[in-house]
């Protein structure tokens, strides 16, 4: 009986294949009739996580069809296996299809990203874990459906019906909470844990299960009686468990708050609607549309200003904030939905730079902003940087004669094109060796096989100066790429490839990597300018500050202090450490750690 | 007497608001023949799929003797289903093995004189050669209970005898127990040991062979016969009348002058059926 079903499901996944190969090759070939620039990938991927949900559909819904179309139910219902028997053999066949298309679906894209360096999410997919829970989610509901009717179509609608309301009151309750409690929600936790089984897949699966008990050759009519019967009390009380958790969620949730520690002593707080700027006794509102705070973490305030991102409806502008009088200055606006999907942005002295083009990513420009004159350069980029999947940085900024050029990598699985652009439009290829570019003090640093490679920029290039196999492998902390005024650097930090415990440094003078400390646990945070390192995460342990001259200074113990349970907090930036404790907030500075106190904080 | 294979304790079974079983009490007895006649929709046939377990009453009890393996239980419905997309050959391994049957004990002897074509699809069978195939599938199973809904009234009489004869034979190898749902009845001699006949869902006749041609007789006369006689169908004609009568006893009409008539197993059916539909018209 297993064998046929198998059968069975291998000629409805004999479709699926067909499916997925056919219509990315017919989506091509008008492609290239009508000048789509699509690549069979782009069309392939998608079309295949569309492809899972239809074939979970499908295969769900047509449990018995076989049997039904050859006139065989009286024979299949005669064969000596209990119900549950009968039901097992039907849906095994169908879930290890599912488990093997969604295996293949993340090998594709496992070998098409290390093939070709694209990122996933260029490629509108959604993770192959996320497929493999709906495809499984969307099949329940489809078997429990396949004895309500014979009509495949209608039923299809049903299930299209359901999966809408589902998603309609996954995003509505997601946005509800927070309107109505105005709490931070682990909502993915809950929407897909706890809604989706208990509010949806349990009453669908369980009262299916229970009616089949007595499936027979009765009209569909009096299956669904009992199916609906078994139903309704248990949908109510799953929808009250459900509620009952997204309840004490919002009990248990937390304020959607942030904090920034600027390097006067200030405390900014975001959460989400509104700014707070905190003085010793004081707290002000700072008047601004929606601020993308996590932008603050990887940068530090520059010249007394802190620069954010905001957003107003589909614009968005550059601001910067006056640390000290907690004025607000408009520097650049992003108008309308048409915007490049580069989030970041980085600055040198008085300008910032971030990158501008279509939603698609066409038509790509690096902006400068003079942040005293808010006037902005749009530099054309050229054509190897406009290759599309590529994750854009500038990865530094040169000084020479009095005109200034930006380094642009173009980033595809941690190599791509690395360009010298000019601010009159004109740009030439360093003909980067390596990957993982830095550029700090003068030296560009980049990683090759053979170690770490230090260059320096000619005007036809860059020179090799030097080659250390120590550094083979060392990821230098991402915070370095952030401010691109680095000549004070001497030295910078960072972590070995494959054994993040230890602790490398970048002596800048020397051109030598040499290793500074293995810990006992990863160390999480790199900071900005100086290294910093919190052993023992997410119980937030011990805080070390790398000096400069190489030395370990262990700068405060946390003990008993989780991180990563709900409500708790500890952020750092380059000014200090704040972290929230059971609903309470405490800002430490650097370098001593004292604490500060704000009157109107807690 | 032989020990009960199938009792039936107040079996009910509805489609809709239609009752088609009403609280049914009965037994079945190991290594005896049953037949169950009765008119169309009288629940027959959903009565034998309850039986397979096709269909679940709504109420009451199937209970089968604990002995009895669900492999040992043949059922061939009035529609003779079968995967049909499967060759004979396949059908054939895949009921061995779902039945654990070992394929070199299939008997193929049946299926040989059709001389039929192991590849060609179940589907194409005639009505004939599929209700053989489908007996030969249901003979491997060695079953003790077999279960048989109008299979023989629409195939020629060569197969109608040669499915006989293996039913026959079956029979006396295996003692198996036999519950046949017909409408033919002229081949079936003295197959049936006990004949059921269902009205409106409800047996309104059991009794064993020999004493259903005891107990019903029939009358052919001119005239209408007297009031005190329990007649259960009357058939009138412009020369005669045939009125049967059920329960007969001995001595009944004493002195009327009637002559009361054996009635054959057709006769006895299509007097009940008949009587059925009388009651109808009125």
């Amino acid at each position: 009986m297993l064998k046929k079903e198998f059968k069975e499901v291998s000629k409805q996944s004999l479709f699926f294949v067909v499916f997925v190969i056919g219509i990315p090759v017919l989506v091509s070939m008008l492609s290239m009739l009508f000048k789509w620039s699509l690549t069979y990938n782009e069309i392939f991927f998608p079309v295949y996580q569309v492809g899972m949900f239809i074939f979970a559909v499908v295969t769900g819904l047509t449990l018995f069809s076989a049997e039904r179309r050859q006139g065989g139910m009286e024979y299949l219902l005669t064969l000596p296996l209990s119900r549950m028997r009968l039901l097992g053999i039907k849906v095994l066949p169908r879930v290890v299809a599912l488990g093997v298309f969604s295996i293949l679906f993340w090998l594709l894209l496992h070998l098409y990203s290390l093939s070709s360096g694209k990122g996933v999410e260029s490629l509108l997919i959604l993770p192959t874990h996320y497929i493999a829970y709906l495809a499984l989610w969307i099949f329940i509901i489809s078997v429990s459906f396949s004895a309500f009717h014979d009509n495949i179509i209608l039923l299809a609608l049903g299930i299209l019906l359901i999966f809408g309301a589902y998603s309609l009151l996954m995003n509505n309750l997601q946005t509800l909470v927070w309107q109505v409690f105005g709490k931070y929600l682990d909502m993915n936790f809950l929407l897909f844990a706890v809604l989706s089984i208990s509010g949806f897949l349990i009453p669908f699966a369980v009262p299916f299960v229970l009616a089949f008990r007595k499936f027979d050759l009765h009209p569909a009519g009096r299956f669904n009686r009992k199916y609906l019967k078994i139903f309704v009390p248990i949908f109510i009380i799953c929808l009250f468990i459900s509620a009952f958790f997204v309840y004490s969620g919002v009990a248990y949730g937390y304020d959607y708050k942030l904090y920034y520690l600027a390097s006067n002593h200030k405390l900014i707080e975001f959460d989400w609607k509104t700014t707070y700027i905190y003085d010793r006794d004081t707290r002000t509102e700072l008047p601004s549309g929606d601020v993308y705070p996590w932008m603050c973490f990887n940068k530090c305030d520059c010249g007394g200003w802190l620069y954010l991102k905001t957003r107003s409806g589909y614009d968005q502008q550059y601001i910067r904030l006056n640390i000290a009088d907690n004025s607000v200055e408009t520097l650049y606006t992003l108008k309308g939905p048409s915007f490049y999907r580069v989030w970041d942005y980085w600055f040198f002295k008085d300008r910032l730079v971030f990158f501008e083009g279509s939603y698609s990513g066409d038509n790509l420009m690096l902006v400068v902003v003079n942040v005293e004159t808010k006037a902005a350069i749009k530099i054309n980029l050229p054509a190897p940087l406009q290759e599309k999947y590529r994750t854009m940085q500038v990865v530094g900024a040169v000084e020479d004669n009095g005109t200034r050029s930006w380094l642009v990598f173009a980033e595809k699985a941690s190599k791509g094109p690395l360009y010298r652009v000019w601010e009159d439009g004109s740009s030439r290829d360093l003909g980067l060796k390596g990957r993982s570019p830095h550029y700090i003090n003068g030296i560009l640093i980049s990683l090759e096989k053979e170690g770490m490679v230090f260059s320096r920029l000619t005007a036809a290039g860059c020179e090799v100066i030097k080659i250390d196999p120590n550094g083979k492998a060392v990821k230098i902390g991402q915070f370095y790429r952030m401010d691109l005024d680095n000549a004070r650097q001497k030295e910078v930090f960072g972590l070995r490839y494959g054994e993040e415990k230890v602790l490398m440094k970048i002596d800048l003078e020397n051109l030598e990597v040499t290793k500074v400390k293995e810990f006992r646990e990863r160390p999480i945070y790199l900071s900005h300018q100086e290294c910093i390192v919190l052993e023992g995460y997410p119980n937030a342990g011990k805080l070390y500050r790398i000096l400069g001259n190489g030395q370990i200074e262990l700068m405060r113990t946390f003990s008993g202090f989780n991180a990563q349970e709900k409500g708790n907090y500890f952020h750092h930036c380059v000014n200090g450490i704040v972290t929230r404790e059971n609903g309470k907030v405490s800002v430490y500075a650097f370098p001593k750690m004292e604490e500060l106190p704000f009157k109107k904080l807690n | 007497m032989s020990k009960d294979i199938i009792t039936i304790h107040g079996l009910s079974l509805a489609f809709g608001g239609k009752k088609i079983l009403d609280n049914l009490d009965t037994r079945f007895e190991k290594g005896k023949t049953v037949l169950i006649a009765g008119n169309n929709g009288a629940g027959k046939s959903s009565f034998l799929k309850c039986l397979a377990g096709v269909l679940f009453p709504d109420a009451g009890e199937i209970r089968l003797d604990a002995s009895v393996p669900r492999e040992k239980i043949a059922f061939i419905s009035d529609r003779m289903s079968l995967f049909e997309n499967f060759t004979l050959a396949q059908g054939i391994a895949f009921h061995c093995r779902v039945f654990n049957v070992k394929k070199d004990d299939f008997d193929r002897s049946l299926l040989c004189k059709l001389k039929l074509d192991m590849d060609q699809k179940i589907k194409d069978l005639s009505i004939g050669e599929r209700a053989v195939y489908q007996f030969s599938l249901l003979m491997a199973q060695k079953p003790e209970i077999l279960l048989l809904d109008e299979i023989i009234h629409n195939i020629d009489p060569y197969l109608r005898e040669l499915l006989l004869e293996a039913l026959i034979g079956l029979i006396d190898e295996l003692n198996t127990s036999v519950i046949m749902v017909n409408h033919t009845f002229s081949e079936m001699g003295r197959l049936p040991e006990r004949v059921l006949i269902m009205e409106n869902g409800r047996f309104v006749f059991d009794e064993t062979s020999d004493e259903m041609h005891a107990k019903i007789k029939k009358i052919v006369t001119e005239k209408e016969i007297a009031d005190d006689i329990p007649v259960i169908f009357e058939n009138r004609t412009p020369l005669y009348r045939e009125y049967y009568v059920y329960p007969y006893s001995e001595g009944m009409g004493a002195g009327s002058g009637y002559e009361f008539l054996d009635v054959d197993l057709t006769g006895i059916v299509k007097s009940f059926i008949g009587g059925y539909y009388a009651k109808k018209r009125i």
